[in-house]
């Protein structure tokens, strides 16, 4: 069976979250074949990957949105029904994957695309009905910029395979949903983080988008979002939370399941003796960037040096991926007169370092469902973590779950609720070493590699099934 | 053209009869003028010939066909370059290179001259004409060729006053030079009658010489020859100024085979009944010459600039809807209003040829082909305007549309009704020029209806083609122009 990976700005040359769970995803199925589609802005080169390719990965397929795709000479011609369609579909009226296999296969090139009357009647009719009073130029322009990566991605070459699964909505979801169409294959889609979600906070943010086009963009994304969760056969997601997000955007419930991450068997420790510490040991696993919130962290153990207690904590995960706010980090450690008590140790080997920790912290603001959270779980270590992502489902675990809570969640950026857990924590050992016990069982439960890789399993062979089986 | 819509307009603000003249005035010599002027040099010089009874038929006729060859073909000549270095003169003006332009001016001037001399020297192998006679006439066909160019740059830099200037005084000292040579010669010749009209073009040389070195005060010539790029780009600009002047004279030249036909010579064919004809009925089309300047570079000109100004500068959809509407309907108007206007010329012109042909004393026959001729001019006056109007708006296709049709079909026409004879002559003119701006105007009713449009998807059309120009420009500027 050979699978189409759809990857959209990530694996193999960007590293993390995603990037690691699909070089597990391939390790972990070797008798599977793999054809990665790696969707990126502009062109890479083979030494920009980042990941050692696995032996069951036939190639990668390349898709640059902001390369000219393959040109097809001539003019556009379409009959009326598949004007309407894709019509419906410029103007983000519903999904249809009909339009895209339209794009694809109908439209010469997107010279001819943007050349033709249809395009300009579609461009003054969503002017008009978007009530705009803006420049019209500009608003022509900007359909041009949003219809265009579509095109060059749609028109670009397409591997042939026998199931397809994408790892976002967005353009992956897209060229995941032209695959389905064109090729009549199953499509399985996992989302991660919310595609559509992080597009609009973004977008939201952006200052390069002029205001008044804001709302559109939001629309197209969440459209593509919508897209493909109508065209998949399977809509994944790590968590709950994202799983209601995805029902909320538009994705049919009876298609959503979860199928969370996992760690691989042997980091399951079994049950560790408690070792009293002199000082008390935290830790915490984390790139050093902005998103993991450290000066909170950092601002917390001030509280907890202030009221005199005793302390180390040491947190682990590179340190040059924002050299600028590493230092702005390392700057405020000295300034608040912690350097005896917080030290950055730069990448270390996390699993050496577990047995070590009595507590570990975790202060993000935004969070998928950390591989962090559950590594230290399965250490037997209990959490402080803030109300992010799916932090508060893995540590006070499902409604039907049996095994009690793995530690505490506080809300993000504020310094105080986590100082005042970690102290909670130094009083109460003997709590401290059931919250561990707890969270260590909660993964030999749910959160176990082999379940993970079996779960895809068997969905890839029932769909494959279901869709008549090989086919390349 | 485009440029000389804010002067006039100026000058049509003030609602003055004094200054409503001196702007028609001066419009009509601006744009038209050196044409006006050529013409009307001509006519009086022909006129004055009929006053010299010394001055055998067959000297006049050789001068006067010395002078109209020469016109002719220099505009054939020119017609290959014309529109395609306006073009690519404009895009430097527009980019602000207008240090980039005397280059240009003289690598254009290169090309004509070689043009001109490989053209001349097949006439002077043919012609048994003597020596210092094709001496002088080869001296006048480069000086007109000159000029045309110089006329198209000068006219680029708005520098309307030096040309109107320079062909005025021109056309004075040509009219005078043959009149006093009438006056003082015992037996006046042909050749002195081209001398002195040759030295009053000479003069019009000069005058705009001097305007282009005040003009352009930035002379150098490296890469003359770039400009052959747009040759690759705009091959349809090329075809259309092509087209156009040989479908202005291809129902001569097929004519001068017809009944008729008379050799002057043994240099220059031609017949006198078609040729004075024509010649007259081009005279009728000076109203549209002048009013369509004012019409359309003023009032539509205005209206024109507004809708694209929107479309580049942010305007709203209604906005820009608003003024597609508003240029439209001026359009409409003064089409119609320029059409009436030459229509009843035009018509008074026809309804008069019996009582003019009596008077300047031609042949009957030359009446009956004026009649044909001068509705064909109508027509043809009409196509120039609505091709001049196509190129404003970027319809290169639809303009080259309409001179392929005025060319073939003047050429089909005039050759099925040649066997004919005499009666049917003009007739063939008529009714192709007729049916060119029928398909002209219906291509601007239906441009203009998606004009819009057009403006919006130009923008992403591909250029397609060779690069066979590009490259020989590059070649002949490592060459000849480091």
């Amino acid at each position: 069976m050979k699978i189409g990976l759809v990857l959209e700005g990530s694996y193999p040359y960007v590293s993390g979250g995603v990037s690691s769970w699909t070089q597990t995803l391939l390790e972990e199925m070797p008798d599977v074949e793999f054809e990665i589609i790696s969707i990126q802005p502009t062109e890479k080169r083979p030494e920009d990957m980042k990941y050692v390719l696995p032996e069951n990965v036939s190639g990668v397929t390349h898709l640059y949105l902001n390369e000219p795709g393959q040109r097809g000479k001539g003019r556009m011609k379409l009959n009326s029904e598949e004007e309407e369609k894709l019509s419906d579909w410029l103007m983000l009226k519903s999904p249809n994957r009909q339009a895209l296999g339209i794009i694809g296969s109908r439209i010469p090139s997107s010279e001819a695309f943007f050349a033709s009357e249809f395009f300009w009647r579609n461009v003054k009719a969503a002017y008009t009905e978007e009530m705009n009073g803006g420049s019209f130029i500009d608003y022509f322009w900007m359909w041009q910029s949003m219809y265009m990566p579509v095109l060059r991605v749609l028109h670009q070459p397409l591997p042939k395979v026998d199931l397809v699964h994408s790892i976002s909505t967005g353009y992956a979801g897209m060229v995941a949903s032209y695959m389905k169409e064109t090729q009549g294959i199953p499509f399985i889609l996992t989302e991660h983080g919310i595609y559509s979600r992080e597009r609009e906070e973004e977008i939201l943010q952006s200052y390069w988008i002029p205001a008044p086009y804001k709302p559109r963009w939001v629309r197209f994304f969440h459209h593509l979002s919508r897209e493909a969760y109508n065209a998949a056969d399977e809509i994944i997601t790590l968590f709950e939370r994202n799983r209601e997000y995805q029902e909320w955007i538009g994705a049919p419930s009876e298609k959503t399941k979860i199928i969370a991450n996992g760690i691989a068997d042997r980091h399951i420790r079994p049950v560790i003796e408690p070792v009293e510490h002199d000082v008390f040991q935290i830790g915490a696993i984390v790139r050093v960037v902005p998103i993991k919130d450290l000066k909170t962290m950092i601002y917390g153990a001030k509280i907890l040096q202030e009221r005199n207690r005793l302390f180390k904590l040491t947190i682990m995960g590179p340190l040059d991926e924002d050299e600028e706010y590493a230092e702005e980090c390392r700057l405020l450690i000295e300034q608040s007169g912690l350097t005896d008590y917080v030290e950055l140790v730069g990448k270390v080997n996390v699993q050496d370092w577990l047995p070590t920790f009595d507590l570990l912290l975790l202060t993000s603001i935004s969070e998928g469902q950390p591989l962090a959270i559950l590594e230290g779980m399965a250490a037997g270590i209990p959490w402080v973590a803030t109300d992010v992502g799916a932090c508060s489902e893995l540590l006070y675990g499902r409604t039907d779950d049996p095994f009690g809570p793995a530690g505490f969640i506080v809300p993000p950026v504020h310094p105080e609720a986590i100082a005042d857990k970690v102290e909670w924590m130094m009083d109460y050992p003997r709590e401290r070493m059931r919250f561990g016990k707890n969270g260590r069982e909660r993964v030999r439960q749910y959160y176990r590699l082999q379940q993970f890789v079996d779960r895809y399993k068997a969905i890839y062979e029932a769909r494959r099934e279901q869709y008549g089986g090989h086919r390349v | 053209m485009a440029g000389i819509g804010f002067k006039l307009q100026k000058l049509f603000q003030e609602d003055y009869y004094s200054s409503r003249l001196k702007a028609y005035t001066f419009s009509g010599l601006v744009t038209s003028g050196p044409w006006l002027i050529v013409i009307l040099v001509v006519g009086t010089i022909q006129w004055l010939a009929f006053q010299m009874p010394m001055l055998s038929l067959e000297e006049r006729t050789i001068f006067m066909l010395s002078v109209s060859y020469a016109f002719i073909f220099s505009q054939i000549v020119f017609s290959f370059q014309q529109l395609v270095v306006t073009r690519y003169v404009a895009d430097l003006f527009y980019e602000k290179k207008a240090h980039e332009i005397f280059p240009v001016f003289t690598g254009m001037l290169k090309v004509t001259m070689l043009a001109a001399v490989i053209m001349y020297s097949i006439f002077w192998m043919i012609s048994p004409l003597d020596f210092v006679y094709k001496l002088v006439l080869f001296v006048l066909f480069m000086t007109i060729n000159v000029i045309w160019v110089m006329f198209l740059f000068l006219s680029a830099a708005k520098f309307y006053q030096a040309i109107a200037y320079s062909f005025l005084l021109g056309g004075f000292i040509a009219v005078g030079g043959v009149f006093l040579i009438s006056r003082i010669m015992a037996d006046p010749t042909s050749l002195e009658l081209l001398t002195g009209f040759t030295a009053g073009m000479i003069v019009t040389l000069f005058g705009l010489f001097f305007a282009m070195l005040r003009t352009f005060p930035l002379r150098y010539a490296t890469r003359e020859f770039s400009y052959f790029r747009y040759f690759d780009l705009y091959p349809d600009l090329f075809a259309i100024g092509v087209l156009y002047v040989l479908g202005i004279w291809v129902t001569n030249f097929i004519i001068w085979f017809g009944e008729g036909r008379m050799v002057v010579a043994d240099s220059f064919v031609f017949n006198p009944y078609y040729d004075t004809a024509v010649f007259w009925s081009y005279l009728t089309i000076i109203p549209t010459q002048l009013l369509f300047v004012v019409a359309v570079e003023t009032r539509f000109y205005e209206r024109y600039r507004t809708f694209y100004g929107l479309i580049n500068y942010g305007g709203a959809l209604h906005q820009i809807d608003k003024a597609k509407q508003t240029m439209t309907t001026v359009l409409k108007n003064e089409l119609i209003r320029l059409g009436r206007s030459q229509g009843v010329v035009t018509l008074f012109a026809v309804l008069m040829a019996g009582v003019f042909v009596g008077w300047i004393g031609v042949p009957e026959e030359v009446g009956q082909i004026f009649r044909m001729t001068t509705l064909a001019a109508f027509a043809n006056a009409m196509i120039l305007v609505l091709t001049l109007l196509l190129l404003y708006f970027e319809d290169r296709r639809g303009a080259l549309l309409v001179n392929l049709s005025f060319f073939t079909f003047n050429a089909l026409f005039t050759m099925l009704l040649l066997p004919r004879g005499i009666d049917w002559y003009g007739v063939g003119f008529a009714v192709s020029t007729t049916i060119t701006f029928f398909i002209a105007g219906l291509r601007l009713i239906y441009f203009m209806g998606k004009v819009d449009y057009y403006v919006f998807a130009s923008s992403n059309r591909r250029k397609l083609g060779t690069e066979r120009f590009s490259n020989m420009g590059s070649m002949l500027n490592r060459r000849f122009s480091r």
